[in-house]
């Protein structure tokens, strides 16, 4: 492992933009979340490269700053990562289960994407998020359900009821 | 729809989440000089002290079985994978609270209780009788109580309070110890889902039913905002009896989902505190409700407040308010969430960085003490941190082969935090605290 602030953020700012926007939905999010995320291992790089995982440390940091209460009230002045102009709907528009996603509460989707796209377990979700890993299950379970609402099988292609 | 295997779904969302993720934002080319340019600027209002941003620490996952339970323990395990390995940023350098051994930090309020009593009978301690005096439980097998002693902490010898027997079909155990008004009081409740609260002299006695007939909630987690309740449990509980106390002879709980009741302690029919149905008792005389602000006509909670007022005086103290989803309590002059791991007061003239991970649901005990937990699945400690006095005590944990185990604060009226070392417990009397 590069052992630099700078070779970690060069290595793996895109991979963590990619999680931003997955945990997130928006691009604007995913920019900011990044950012934040790597002020704070800025301060704390010392400490965290000691520990030998700074990219553990990034992600815990970005699932727990999207679901909290301070993020969203001051996330108006953190957006100038982004290029202007560069927001368009990236919602193709055959995916319903995508926008179903837009649609959870932000626990609940962080829930499904730790899950589903950093294939962690359920004890692996609960200390990211620092919640009970039945909060975990039964965060899942909910999200789940809705999702299963708004989708089906048959809709998709390639699938039969 | 119905019948289709659940892996469809779930293979979908992990292709789902894959594909889109090609579609982020590629990182802008001067990342590196924003990123640096922002951590100066915030470090300078740090430094001034203007804004207390809050401690993001990554603690191990906190197993929790139901907090209302007979002293409730927590393991502290590691998360197991290499890649999502335990990563612990510690506290920062401007972090409030300074931490030393408990036992150094408040001496007169730090007592040991052997893990057995000489006649080699296991014990749990539950609640202080008074400040020299434990309450401690016996076992006669997992979480079922047999017999309270009274522990005297200056001699080490324990009295026989009272056996406690558990009749045939009970379905949650002795618990919920605590003591006031001379009197010892807990709770079971039997298989058809009917609670009992009990009671016996401190000075021993047999046991006596004060309260009976408490209907248990049914299973599942009481008045969820999804389903439209205006009111989230400050402290749900399967036994419909949550937050046990004992004040100017009366008894008081809060019902299942909702309610403040009470009854006289000589024994009597349980009764609704007038104008409490959908309030819970945070710690008497203080209740408190939540209301969910949907959006029009949406399911979705857009803002969540949380009130509270003194029962007897009419008191209110300043509403809390946090978007929906997220998981903030509030204690009486504090809230905090676990997520967040941040404390706040309520009317957010004061945050606070705790060293560590809030325990369990952030209880804010005596509206001071709050507990959190640090460090690895080796070297582990629990921290009492006074909000009052921005003092941390810390206790050294002991690995087990499956983690640490440690106990959670029962509510914001324990007086008494107690917690598993390696050769018996540690007791703190949060009221011998000066």
């Amino acid at each position: 492992m590069d052992d630099t602030y700078e070779g970690f953020v060069a290595s793996r700012a895109q991979s963590l933009l990619r999680y931003g926007y997955v945990l997130s939905g928006n691009p604007h999010d995913a920019a900011d979340l990044v950012q934040d995320a790597l002020i704070k291992l800025r301060g704390a790089w010392p400490r965290v490269i000691n520990k030998r995982d700074p990219e553990g440390y990034v992600r815990t940091t970005m699932a727990r700053q999207h679901i909290s209460l301070w993020r969203r009230t001051r996330r108006e002045t953190l957006t100038d990562l982004v290029p202007e102009g560069s927001y368009t709907d990236p919602v193709p528009s055959d995916d319903l289960l995508w926008r179903a996603l837009a649609e959870l509460p932000r626990r609940q989707r962080a829930v499904l994407v730790l899950r589903y796209y950093e294939v962690l377990s359920d004890e692996e979700i609960a200390a990211q998020l620092g919640i009970s890993r039945g909060t975990v299950r039964s965060q899942a379970s909910r999200a789940l359900e809705k999702l299963r609402r708004t989708w089906s099988p048959a809709v998709m292609e390639g699938s039969t009821r | 729809m119905t019948g289709q295997p659940v892996e469809n779904l779930e293979e979908t969302l992990n292709r789902t989440l894959e594909r889109h993720a090609e579609k982020a934002p590629a990182p802008a080319s001067d990342l590196i000089d924003r990123v640096e340019t922002r951590y100066r600027k915030r470090r300078r209002v740090r430094t001034t002290g203007a804004a207390a941003a809050m401690a993001l620490v990554l603690s191990g996952t906190a197993f929790g079985m139901w907090s209302d339970g007979g002293g409730p323990t927590t393991l502290l395990e590691s998360s197991g994978t290499s890649t999502q390995a335990l990563s612990r940023p510690g506290q920062k350098a401007e972090d409030p609270f300074e931490t030393t051994p408990i036992e150094k930090l408040w001496p007169e309020a730090v007592h040991q209780v052997p893990a057995r009593l000489q006649d080699g009978t296991e014990i749990t301690p539950q609640a202080l009788i008074d400040a020299r005096t434990v309450l401690v439980s016996a076992w006669a097998s997992f979480e079922k109580a047999s017999a309270l002693y009274a522990y005297d902490l200056a001699t080490g010898k324990a009295e026989k309070i009272t056996d406690v027997v558990t009749p045939k079909g009970t379905w949650l155990f002795a618990s919920g110890f605590t003591v006031g008004d001379g009197k010892i009081l807990w709770q079971t409740t039997s298989a058809d889902r009917m609670t009992t609260i009990w009671s016996v002299p401190v000075e021993g006695g047999t046991p006596v039913a004060a309260v009976e007939n408490i209907p248990a909630e049914a299973v599942g987690p009481a008045g969820s905002v999804k389903d439209g309740a205006t009111a989230v449990p400050v402290e749900p509980s399967p036994s419909g009896v949550a937050g046990l106390g004992v004040f100017g002879g009366r008894v008081y709980w809060s019902g299942s989902p909702n309610g403040v009741y009470t009854a006289p302690l000589t024994g009597g029919s349980a009764e609704l505190v007038a104008g409490t149905e959908k309030e819970r008792l945070v710690r008497w005389p203080w209740a408190g409700r939540s209301v969910s602000d949907r959006t029009q006509g949406g399911d979705k909670t857009k803002t969540i407040r949380w009130e509270l007022r003194n029962l007897e005086t009419g008191e209110k103290k300043p509403v809390f308010s946090a978007p929906g989803g997220t998981d903030w309590n509030c204690w009486i002059t504090w809230c905090s969430s676990v997520t967040e791991n941040a404390l706040t007061t309520r009317d957010g003239s004061q945050m606070t960085d705790l060293p560590g991970h809030l325990l369990d649901r952030g209880v804010v005990a005596l509206d001071r003490f709050v507990l959190s937990v640090d460090g690895s699945r080796n070297k582990a400690s629990v921290m009492v941190n006074d909000l009052q006095e921005g003092r941390t005590g810390s206790i050294a944990l002991t690995p087990t082969d499956g983690g640490v185990s440690y106990s959670v604060l029962r509510g914001a009226g324990s007086r008494m935090y107690a917690t598993p070392t390696a050769d018996g417990h540690v007791i703190v009397d949060l009221e011998a605290i000066d």
